[in-house]
Formats: structure tokens, C-alpha cells, sequence
């Protein structure tokens, strides 16, 4: 009995320290890890995305001196010091038939505005719809045997034709991008900026007509609409990027970049009104 | 007549049932019934197994050829029966305070299919309950919602979806070449179906290198699910194993490494979870030891070991849910001095973790001693030796090391005594409770003995027997002493098989999720500018047809219009379109 439990005593001691050696020296050294071993990539992109990056969102609305809310909050994304997230190159890509029936119903607001259509007459209205119709070939197949629907609108139609002639379609016209839409709204530049926005539009337009000789001689539609896509990229960028002129919707940091840009020297502590104010106090 | 029916339908009650019933109610009623909703399923499902007898039976006819039986109740699914009822009950009184509703009602659901699994008499009802145990478990992984147990969940489910679908190749060839009810495996030994379902039962009993998502997925549960799910898995794998695999000698090797590998890596652990999670794996070992000798003491001794470890590893883990609850730490580095502050825990723990290493007087000495005895008596003392090995494993990380560095040792730093919650009485009397049958169960050896399948007749408490595991705890305990500053867990984390898919196997899907959104990329961006280009050219009739000379069409509408061949196309393929649409709603 004794010598069985001397057995098991020493049979026990050795395990236990055959254990220990196995796991404590052995086994640590080679499967040892650190803590965050399986996750550190993770955290680390974390860290890089919400500390790099510095992403913060603040909720801002300005206030009156009584303390009351004019302007609507709204929220801001400061993307920190990365050079690649400038809030300025950062562009909403709309659809083209999004962005033509927001032009379409700004043009009806301002023709709202600035025309009293009520004043043009019923001729008038019938030649533009005429015209906005795709033309008629002067050499028909069949002459018109039906009697003329209305004498008003056949005396308006054929003056028309005669100031339209055959020409090439427009490329809007031709393939229905949003630039039609764009360019209407530099019809009727009120401000300096925006009549720069719409020199640039129009020098954009020359080369997209350029683009599409070169497209129509080489019958590549593939490259023509690359070329295309580009030249309405550069096209919006340079329209957004015109467009930006100062104002409540730009945050803080964008409105003491352009102030300081325009040699302004800005107090410690200002509001972004106040930057505002200063801006176009310079301006004028 | 109708006494007869009412013993009748007593008898097709089915407890696992009853408890997923319970389980749903759970999570559909108001939050207020789940408290006593918690107490009153398990005992339900208690009170419905207490009724049923050998000739229970709930059958359903599939088809007229296979025919499912959702009860057979013999010996050895009775004894699994009864310490599944017995920690639900207890896991409902634990987790009554600090359970969320659907935990609650998922645990109840993945109670009930566990023991729907141990209840089935046929193949088709075993792989039914087998799945819904995977998925309900795979919640219960997930309830703490935070991103750990969220990923910890998905590799529990790819891991047991694997297991699941081998184990349903494997049954699907053992019907089609032998029967629908569950059989032993003898007779298929090396055929498909005998590797399938093996592979099936290896994952569910964490057979190493197929267990990296025990200690991968249950330290991440919250308090009541881990101790949900330390109670049933694995225990209903070695049920099976029982069942379909027992006294194939192989397992007797395997489990002896098992049972020295989990003591291994739970000596290395810093998580007081993850090393109980890894002495589940060693404790399992032992009992696929016992499996492999076979016969009725090799299955009376895996039954019984089975029975008192989800009793005292139920405790454990509840001690440290409770711990952890009452704390906000996991990590032994960060814990110590405790028995002051939760002396209940402490004790109970305490109590627990000698019966784990086999202390005279105390329930693991009563099963160990059977499955010793039963490995002696195959002949197998290499085995053997190595088993003694896994026990003092288990005394050098759970008895001593927990109980040193956590509660009862000196503690250098007074953060890690610091308790933040009072630990609720409810999960103070699980732990009572549960440590008392572990009392019981050492005190009366006898009785539980006579509730194993094959009622063997042992002597736990000869005086070889007692000498032999007074022995192993001082020459085990001696080495911990010696090398206490070696013995000091380290916050770092251990490596296992699960770097496997975790690492390698991540990176070669990201690969190849890489490859596959490239392609589906160049085909996103080529189909759109070819569809631009068919727009362009295409899309609009008119500017097809506008250059011919001859299309003009004239008097065609109502209006004495000139209409282009353009309008004509299009007017005619919206009418034929309309009228496919129509036709199309006609038809249905």
C-alpha cells in the first residue's frame, strides 16, 4: 500500500512538473501571442479611421443675437488633415435624368420669376413647341393630303424651317446627356462668378464639340463616350468648383480658408457669419 | 378508457419539446413573464420526463416508408435525461436576474433540441434536433452582442455547420445501406458513413484539432449562456459516441491525448473562461477514454463522469459568470482577493474545482474512480497513466491556480479585489445547489451509481483508491508551489487550431473574394458602358430611323400627325408589352 502511494506520489510530481515544463516553456514559446493578436489589424484600421482621419460630426446652426435659431442645422463631416478627403473635391455624382429634371424645374421657377408668361401669345407659345420638335425633312415622301389642322400653326412652322436647315444635331440632342440642362443655367448670368462659370462651360462645350468630331470620324462609340464622360466631368467639376462661392452652407474651416486665402485677418474667436460678412465686405 | 388516455398522452409528452415551446413563448410574451416562465419550463420538461417509461413513444410518419420516433427512452438516454433536467433547472434559477428575453428563450430552445437530440430514436429526428441545437447555440454564443461574441458566434456556426452536414451525409448513407434507427457503428467500421458520422460527432465532442470553437466561442457568451452552453453540446456528443461508437479502442488512445492536450492549454490560459472552456476539452477526453474501453463499465463510466462534470464544471462556470458579472474582468491577471468580497462564489468554487480533480469525499472522485478503474480493467495503463496526467492538469490549473490568483492567494493589487455589482441571490443558490449534489453525489456513491445504464457496482472509497488521488494532489500540488512565479498567467493569448481558419484560411478568402469582386467589377463597369452604348445607339427608335429618306409614315394617328418609323416601333413594343403583361396575369 505504502509503496503504490509513493508511486503515485512521485508519478504525480513528475506529471505536474512535466506539465509545467510542456506548457510554461515549451508550448509559450512557440504558440504564445500577443493579446490583440488575431485582431490588432483590425484595431489598427480603426484607429486609422477615426483617429487619422479625424472624422468628427458636429451639428452647427447659427444664431440670431437673440439667440435664436436662422439658419437650419444640418450636419458636417470634417475629414481631418487627409489631403484626399478635401471637402472641396469631394463631387455627388447624380444621375443625368435626376440632375435634368432638377434643371428643368429650376428653369420653370426662374422663367416663374423673371417672365410673365401669361404676356406671350398663344402664337408665340405654338411656334416654340414647333420648334422644340424634331424638325421636318424638307424632301417628304408623300405630299400632305390631309387639309392644314390650323393655318396659325402652318404659318409659324414654315419661316422655322427656313431658319433651321439641316445641321447637325446638338450633342444633347443627339445622345440626351444633362448638359443641355447645365448649360441653361448660365443663360442668364447675374454674377461675376457665375459668368465665369459659364465661360468655362462654354470653352468645355467647344472642346465636347471637338470630342465629338473626333468621336463621329472615328465611328467609335466606346471612345466617344469615354472622351465624353471625361470632358463632363471636367465640366461639373469646374461648374461645382465655381459654384462654391462663399456662404452659410460652407463650413467653418472652408470659410476661414478663403478668408484667410483672400488676405483676412480674422479674430480668435468668429462666427462663421461673421467670417461671412468679412468676406464679402472684401469682395465689394 | 379515459385514464388510459391521459397515461397514454402522458407518455407522448416530450420534454425537449416542451422546453422549445416554453422557449418561444419566451421570447413572444411580455418581459414580465420571463422570470417565471425561466423556473417553470425546465420543470415542466422535468415533471414530462418523469412521466415517461421504456414504452414512451411520439411517432410521425414521414412517408409511408420512413417513420420518425421522437422518444425512446432507454437506460442511457434516462441517465443523460435526468442531469440535463437537473442544470436546466439550475441554469434557470441562475440566469433569472440577469437574463435578456430572447437569451432566455434561446437557451430554453437550445435546452429542449439537446435533449430532443438524446430522445430521438431515429436518424431523421436526431439530425432535426441536432441542427436546431447548433443554430439556438450559435445565438446563445451570440447574446452579448458585442463584436467578440458576434464573430465568436460565426466561426461556431461554419465549425458546426461542417460538423452538422458530415454527420447528415453520414446518416443519410447509414439509412440508405442499413436502417433509420440509430445503431452502433460496429458494422460500418471504415465505410463513408462510419468516417461522416464520426467527423460529425469529433466536432460536437471537440475532438482536437476539431475543438478550436470551444474555447474560441463560449468565453465570449454572457454568464448564463456560457454556463448553457458548457452543460450540453458536448455532453450530447458523448452521448452519441456512446451510443453509436463505444468500445472502439482507438478512442481510448484518443481521449487520453485529449485529456493531457485540454490540461495543457488551460495551464496557459489567462481567461478564467477560456481555461475552463479548455478542461471541458480534457474532461472530455476522459470520458472518450472511458467510451473507447467500452462495455458496461466503460459506458457506466463515461455516463457517470459525464453526469458529475455538468454538475461541477456548471458550477465553475457559473462561479466564474459570476465573478465576471460581479467584476467586469475576465482575466486572471486582472483579478485576486476575492474570497473576501464573494465568499459564496468562493466556496462554491472552491468546492467545485476539488471535485474537478478528483478529492476524495466529492462527486469527480466517484466518476473518476469508475473511469479508472474501467481503463485498468481493458488493460490499458499507458493510457491510463497519461489520464492521471489530464487529473493533475486539472489540479494544477483549476484547483490551484483559479482558486490561488483569484480568490484565495494574496493580491498585490487592490484594483483586482475590487468588486464593482453585488452577484444577485438567484445566481448564489444555482451555485448552493449545484455544489451540493456534487456533495451528495460523493457522499452516496451507491445511489448514483444505480442511476447509471448498466447500475455497476463499485467501490470508490477502498483504501488504494483514496490513497492513490491524496497522492496526486500533494505531488501535483508541490511543482505549483515550487514554480508560483512561473505558474503566474500572463495576459497573452494562446495559439490553437483555430489559427487554421482563423489566419491561412481568412487570408485565402479574402483572396478570393478579392478575385471574385474583381471580375464581378470589370463586368459591373463593361456592362455599363455597353448598355450606354446600346442606349446610345439603340434605345431611342426615332434617332435610328431619322436619317432614312422613306420612313416618314403620315396619317397614321388620330390626330393627322406625321409620325416617324421611330414612334411607330416604339407605340408597337409598348403594346406588345402591355400585352405580354396582361396576357402574363391572364394566364395565372
Amino acid at each position: 500500500m505504502l509503496h503504490e502511494t509513493l508511486e503515485y506520489l512521485g508519478i504525480a510530481f513528475i506529471c505536474s512538473v512535466l506539465l509545467i515544463i510542456m506548457s510554461k516553456i515549451i508550448l509559450q514559446a512557440l504558440i504564445r501571442r500577443p493579446a490583440d493578436y488575431y485582431n490588432a489589424r483590425e484595431l489598427m484600421e480603426e484607429e486609422l479611421m477615426l483617429n487619422a482621419a479625424g472624422i468628427s460630426i458636429t451639428r452647427e446652426h447659427e444664431t440670431n443675437p437673440e439667440g435664436e435659431i436662422i439658419e437650419e442645422k444640418h450636419l458636417e463631416a470634417h475629414l481631418g488633415d487627409s489631403e484626399a478627403a478635401e471637402p472641396e473635391e469631394i463631387m455627388l455624382e447624380i444621375p443625368d435624368a435626376v440632375a435634368e429634371s432638377i434643371e428643368v424645374h429650376q428653369e420653370e421657377e426662374e422663367a416663374a420669376e423673371e417672365t410673365p408668361a401669361a404676356e406671350e401669345s398663344p402664337a408665340e407659345e405654338a411656334a416654340e413647341e414647333i420648334v422644340s420638335e424634331p424638325e421636318p425633312e424638307p424632301a417628304a415622301v408623300e405630299p400632305e393630303p390631309e387639309p392644314e389642322p390650323a393655318a396659325e400653326e402652318v404659318a409659324e412652322e414654315a419661316p422655322e424651317e427656313k431658319q433651321e436647315p439641316e445641321e447637325p444635331k446638338t450633342p444633347e440632342e443627339t445622345f440626351g446627356f444633362s448638359i443641355r440642362a447645365k448649360t441653361s443655367r448660365t443663360r442668364k448670368p447675374k454674377r461675376k462668378e457665375e459668368e465665369e462659370a459659364a465661360e468655362e462651360l462654354e470653352e468645355a462645350k467647344a472642346a465636347m464639340d471637338e470630342a465629338k468630331a473626333k468621336a463621329a470620324e472615328s465611328e467609335a462609340a466606346s471612345e466617344w463616350s469615354e472622351s465624353y464622360a471625361e470632358i463632363r466631368d471636367s465640366l461639373e467639376k469646374a461648374f461645382t468648383e465655381k459654384r462654391r462661392k462663399p456662404s452659410m452652407h460652407m463650413n467653418k474651416k472652408e470659410l476661414t480658408e478663403i478668408a484667410i486665402g483672400m488676405g483676412i485677418e480674422l479674430p480668435n474667436k468668429v462666427t462663421k457669419r461673421e467670417i461671412l460678412d468679412l468676406i464679402n465686405e472684401a469682395a465689394e | 378508457m379515459a385514464g388510459f388516455t391521459a397515461d397514454k398522452l402522458m407518455m407522448m409528452l416530450h420534454p425537449g419539446i416542451i422546453m422549445i415551446l416554453f422557449g418561444i413563448l419566451v421570447m413572444l410574451l411580455p418581459r414580465g413573464l420571463r422570470k417565471p416562465l425561466s423556473i417553470v419550463a425546465p420543470v415542466t420538461a422535468t415533471w414530462a420526463f418523469l412521466q415517461m417509461t421504456a414504452d414512451s413513444s411520439l411517432p410521425y410518419e414521414l412517408t409511408p416508408y420512413i417513420q420518425m420516433e421522437f422518444i425512446h427512452l432507454d437506460s442511457l438516454a434516462w441517465t443523460f435525461m435526468l442531469v440535463f433536467c437537473v442544470i436546466a433547472i439550475l441554469n434557470g434559477i441562475y440566469g433569472i436576474g440577469i437574463q435578456h428575453r430572447y437569451e432566455c428563450g434561446m437557451s430554453m430552445v437550445y435546452a429542449g433540441s439537446v435533449m430532443g437530440v438524446i430522445l430521438a430514436g431515429d436518424c431523421i429526428s436526431l439530425i432535426v434536433f441536432w441542427e436546431i441545437s447548433a443554430f439556438a447555440s450559435m445565438y446563445v454564443v451570440y447574446c452579448k452582442h458585442d463584436r467578440a461574441s458576434a464573430r465568436a458566434s460565426f466561426r461556431y456556426i461554419l465549425v458546426h455547420a461542417f460538423g452538422g452536414n458530415m454527420l447528415l451525409a453520414g446518416l443519410i448513407i447509414y439509412m440508405f445501406h442499413y436502417d433509420n434507427n440509430l445503431g452502433h457503428l460496429s458494422d460500418c467500421i471504415g465505410e463513408p458513413c462510419f468516417w461522416l458520422i464520426a467527423i460529425g460527432i469529433a466536432v460536437n465532442a471537440a475532438i482536437p484539432p476539431l475543438h478550436a470553437w470551444l474555447p474560441d466561442a463560449y468565453p465570449e457568451s454572457t454568464a448564463t449562456g456560457t454556463v448553457y452552453l458548457s452543460s450540453f453540446t458536448t455532453k450530447a456528443a458523448i452521448y452519441l459516441m456512446l451510443r453509436m461508437m463505444s468500445g472502439m479502442t482507438d478512442l481510448v488512445w484518443i481521449g487520453a491525448i485529449v485529456a493531457i492536450y485540454g490540461a495543457c492549454m488551460a495551464i496557459m490560459e489567462n481567461g478564467i473562461r477560456r481555461l475552463l472552456a479548455y478542461h471541458i476539452v480534457s474532461q472530455l477526453g476522459m470520458m472518450i477514454a472511458a467510451a473507447g474501453v467500452g462495455g458496461a463499465i466503460g459506458i457506466d463510466a463515461a455516463t457517470a463522469h459525464a453526469f458529475t462534470n455538468i454538475l461541477f464544471k456548471g458550477v465553475l462556470m457559473m462561479g466564474a459568470g459570476a465573478v465576471i458579472y460581479a467584476t467586469g474582468r475576465s482575466n486572471i491577471t486582472e483579478l485576486g482577493g476575492l474570497a473576501k468580497k464573494m465568499p459564496v462564489t468562493a466556496v462554491c468554487f472552491l468546492i467545485s474545482s476539488l471535485a474537478i480533480a478528483g478529492l476524495p469525499g466529492l462527486s469527480g472522485f466517484v466518476s473518476k474512480a469508475l473511469i479508472m478503474d474501467a481503463v485498468h480493467e481493458g488493460g490499458y495503463t499507458i493510457p491510463a497513466l497519461m489520464l492521471t496526467a489530464g487529473g493533475v492538469g486539472t489540479l494544477l490549473s483549476i484547483t490551484l491556480k483559479i482558486n490561488y490568483f483569484v480568490f484565495f492567494g494574496p493580491c498585490e493589487d487592490e484594483k483586482a479585489s475590487e468588486v464593482e455589482k453585488k452577484v444577485p441571490f438567484s445566481m448564489n443558490l444555482a451555485m448552493i445547489l449545484g455544489t451540493a449534489a456534487t456533495i451528495a453525489i460523493g457522499i452516496f456513491p451507491d445511489k448514483f451509481y444505480a442511476l447509471m445504464p448498466y447500475k455497476t457496482i463499485a467501490e470508490p472509497y477502498h483504501m488504494g483508491h483514496v490513497l492513490e488521488y491524496v497522492a496526486i494532489f500533494i505531488g501535483g500540488s508541490i511543482p505549483f508551489f515550487l514554480y508560483l512565479k512561473k505558474m503566474k498567467p500572463h495576459d497573452e493569448v494562446t495559439v490553437d487550431f483555430d489559427w487554421f481558419y482563423r489566419r491561412p484560411f481568412n487570408t485565402l478568402i479574402q483572396k478570393i473574394s478579392h478575385i471574385i469582386e474583381g471580375i464581378f467589377r470589370w463586368c459591373g463597369i463593361h456592362s455599363g458602358r455597353a448598355a450606354e452604348y446600346l442606349r446610345l445607339h439603340f434605345g431611342d427608335p426615332t434617332l435610328w430611323t431619322r436619317n432614312s429618306s422613306s420612313v416618314r409614315i403620315k396619317n397614321f394617328s388620330f390626330e393627322n400627325e406625321d409620325r416617324l418609323v421611330g414612334d411607330i416601333v416604339t407605340a408597337i413594343v409598348t403594346v406588345f408589352a402591355a400585352m405580354l403583361i396582361i396576357a402574363a396575369i391572364v394566364a395565372r
